[in-house]
C-alpha cells in the first residue's frame, strides 16, 4: 500500500545503454528540431549531444513504456529554453513580448486561399519556404513553443511542464506566436505576390514572383 | 460557453486549441458550429492547419550529420567513464518513479471521500463550502507532486546553493536560498516551474538515499489561509506545519517570511514531517 521510493543498487549498464541506443533513433528528428531551434547547425549539433549526455545521466527519470520520443523532445526544448535563459539576466524577459498588441485583423478567406491551396504545384516549395522564414523570424521562446506544438504534439499540459510556466501562458504564447507567423506569412505573400488581396480570380503569376523576391532580397 | 452564437472574434481566439485538439467538448462543438457557416473563419483554420502541416514537414525532412552519430556515441563514453569516477552521489540510487495516475487521484470525489475521514479544517465553514475548498487546494498539491514525480531532468544539476540561488535570479519574484536539509542531506538541483499561476522553484535533495523535493512559491498574503484548507495542521518541533495526503504522497508544507515551502518525496509521512519542521531555511 505504501507507495515510497525503494533504494536499490544502481541500474545494470545494459539498462541504461538500451535506453541510449532507443533514443538514438530518433537523432534525425531530434537534430532536425534542434536545428530549427537554435537556426545554426554548429549549435544544433551541441544542442543534441547536451540532450543526449543528460539522457544518459538521467535515465533513471524515463519511465519504461511511457513515449520515449516525446521525452526526448522535452529535454531537448527544455535544455534550449534553459541555455537562452541563463543568457538573460532581465526579469520576465518575454512578458514584454507578451504584452505588446498583435491585433486580430480580419484577413479575407480570399487571400487566405492562395496561401492554403497554392494553385500550382510549383509555388508549393515557395510557400513552405515563407513558412520557415516566418517561424525563423519569431523570438525564440515562440518558435519553441510552436515546435513543441506542432512538430511534437505536446499536449499544453505537457508544454507547460517543458516551459515551466502556468497552462494558461501556454496557450496565450503559442496564440501569440501563431499569430505572429501568420501575420508575417500574409504581408510578405501579398508583397511578393503571391497573394493577390482581395482578387482572387487574378493568376498568380510565378516569373513575377522571382522579379519581387530578388528586389526584396 | 453558454453565450449565443459565437462571433468571428471570439472563433479567433480559440482557433489554436481547436486546431491542437485541447478544447472541451462542448466549447469544441459551439466552435464548429460557428465555422460551418463562416467562411472566413474556415480559411483561417485552413491557413492555421496549413502552417502546422508545413512545419512538421520540414522537420521530417531534416537529417542529421553523419558523423553526429559517432561524436554523439563518444561524448556519452566520456561522460560514463567520468562519472563512474565521480564521488558516489546522485549515480547509486535508483528512483521508483511514480507513474503519474497513481500519484494523482482520478476525481475530486474521490478524494474528498478518502481525504474527509482524516482532515482537519482550519476554518469552520459550512459543509457546502468544503467541496469548494477541497477543489481549491487539491489542483496545487496535484502540481507539487508532479513536479517531484515528473520525467523531466533537472533545469540546473548542483550541490551548491549558491548555483542554484543564481539561477533563479530574476525567475521568480522571490530569493531562492535552499532549505537545508540536514546531515545526511544535499542538494542535487532544481528545475523552475510553476504552481497553479504562481513561478515556482523546485528544488531537489537526496535525503539518506531517498528523493525529496521542497517547491518554494510567493503567494499574495489575503490567500495564504484559503490554500491550506483540508490539511492536518501540527505543531512540530516548535513550528506550524500542514501536510495532507494524496494518492500515495504527503506533502507537507511551511511558511517562512512570505515564502511556502512544499515538501514531497519518497520518505514515510513522519520523516517527511520531520524534515519539513526542522530544515533549516534561511
Amino acid at each position: 500500500m505504501g507507495l515510497f521510493g525503494r533504494n536499490r543498487q544502481s541500474q545494470p549498464p545494459r539498462e541504461q545503454d538500451e535506453l541510449v541506443k532507443s533514443s538514438l533513433q530518433h537523432l534525425d528528428a531530434l537534430y532536425a528540431t534542434a536545428l530549427r531551434l537554435t537556426r545554426s547547425p554548429a549549435d544544433a549539433e551541441d544542442l543534441v549531444q547536451d540532450t543526449f549526455v543528460k539522457v544518459q545521466r538521467f535515465h533513471e527519470h524515463f519511465e519504461p513504456g511511457t513515449n520515449l520520443k516525446a521525452w526526448l523532445f522535452k529535454i531537448l526544448t527544455n535544455t534550449f529554453i534553459n541555455k537562452y535563459r541563463r543568457q538573460t539576466r532581465e526579469r520576465n524577459v518575454f512578458d514584454g513580448i507578451d504584452q505588446e498588441p498583435i491585433g486580430e485583423g480580419v484577413m479575407s478567406a480570399d487571400s487566405l486561399r492562395g496561401l492554403t491551396e497554392p494553385d500550382a504545384t510549383a509555388l508549393r516549395p515557395i510557400v513552405a519556404r515563407e513558412i520557415q522564414a516566418a517561424l525563423d523570424a519569431l523570438p525564440d521562446e515562440y518558435r519553441a513553443i510552436i515546435l513543441l506544438a506542432d512538430v511534437e504534439e505536446l499536449s499544453y499540459k505537457e508544454i507547460a511542464e517543458v516551459l515551466g510556466c502556468p497552462i494558461g501562458t501556454v496557450m496565450s504564447r503559442l496564440h501569440r506566436a501563431r499569430k505572429l507567423v501568420q501575420k508575417q506569412l500574409v504581408e510578405h505573400a501579398r508583397a511578393l505576390g503571391l497573394v493577390a488581396a482581395g482578387h482572387a480570380e487574378e493568376p498568380v503569376d510565378i516569373d513575377v514572383y522571382r522579379r519581387r523576391r530578388k528586389e526584396l532580397a | 460557453m453558454k453565450s449565443p452564437a459565437v462571433t468571428c472574434h471570439a472563433f479567433r481566439r480559440y482557433a489554436d486549441a481547436l486546431l491542437d485538439a485541447e478544447l472541451d467538448p462542448g466549447t469544441q462543438i459551439e466552435l464548429e458550429r460557428h465555422l460551418a457557416g463562416c467562411g472566413s473563419c474556415q480559411e483561417l483554420l485552413a491557413l492555421e492547419r496549413a502552417v502546422k502541416r508545413e512545419v512538421k514537414r520540414s522537420v521530417s525532412e531534416t537529417k542529421a550529420p553523419i558523423a553526429l552519430r559517432s561524436r554523439i556515441e563518444s561524448a556519452l563514453l566520456q561522460n560514463a567513464i567520468s562519472a563512474r569516477s565521480a564521488p558516489p552521489s546522485t549515480a547509486l540510487f535508483r528512483v521508483h518513479v511514480l507513474p503519474a495516475r497513481y500519484a494523482i487521484p482520478a476525481t475530486i470525489a474521490s478524494l474528498a471521500a478518502a481525504a474527509l475521514l482524516s482532515v482537519m479544517w482550519l476554518n469552520q465553514g459550512k459543509a457546502s463550502d468544503a467541496a469548494e475548498e477541497q477543489a481549491s487546494t487539491v489542483p496545487m498539491f496535484e502540481d507539487i507532486v508532479r513536479l517531484h514525480s515528473g520525467s523531466l531532468p533537472p533545469d540546473v544539476t548542483s550541490g551548491h546553493g549558491a548555483a542554484v540561488t543564481s539561477y533563479f535570479r530574476g525567475k521568480v519574484d522571490f530569493p531562492v536560498r535552499p532549505a537545508v536539509l540536514g546531515d545526511d542531506a544535499h542538494l542535487t538541483g532544481a528545475r523552475l516551474s510553476h504552481v497553479r499561476d504562481h513561478n515556482a522553484a523546485a528544488l531537489f535533495y537526496d535525503v539518506g538515499g531517498r528523493r525529496v523535493t521542497v517547491v518554494m512559491f510567493a503567494q499574495p498574503r489575503p490567500q495564504a489561509d484559503r490554500v491550506f484548507h483540508g490539511v492536518y495542521v501540527e505543531r512540530a518541533f516548535g513550528r506550524t506545519i500542514v501536510h495532507r495526503r494524496i494518492g500515495g504522497y504527503t506533502v507537507s508544507a511551511r511558511e517562512n517570511e512570505g515564502v511556502t515551502y512544499a515538501f514531497t518525496g519518497d520518505t514515510d509521512e513522519a520523516t517527511l514531517v520531520r524534515l519539513t519542521a526542522t530544515a533549516h531555511l534561511q
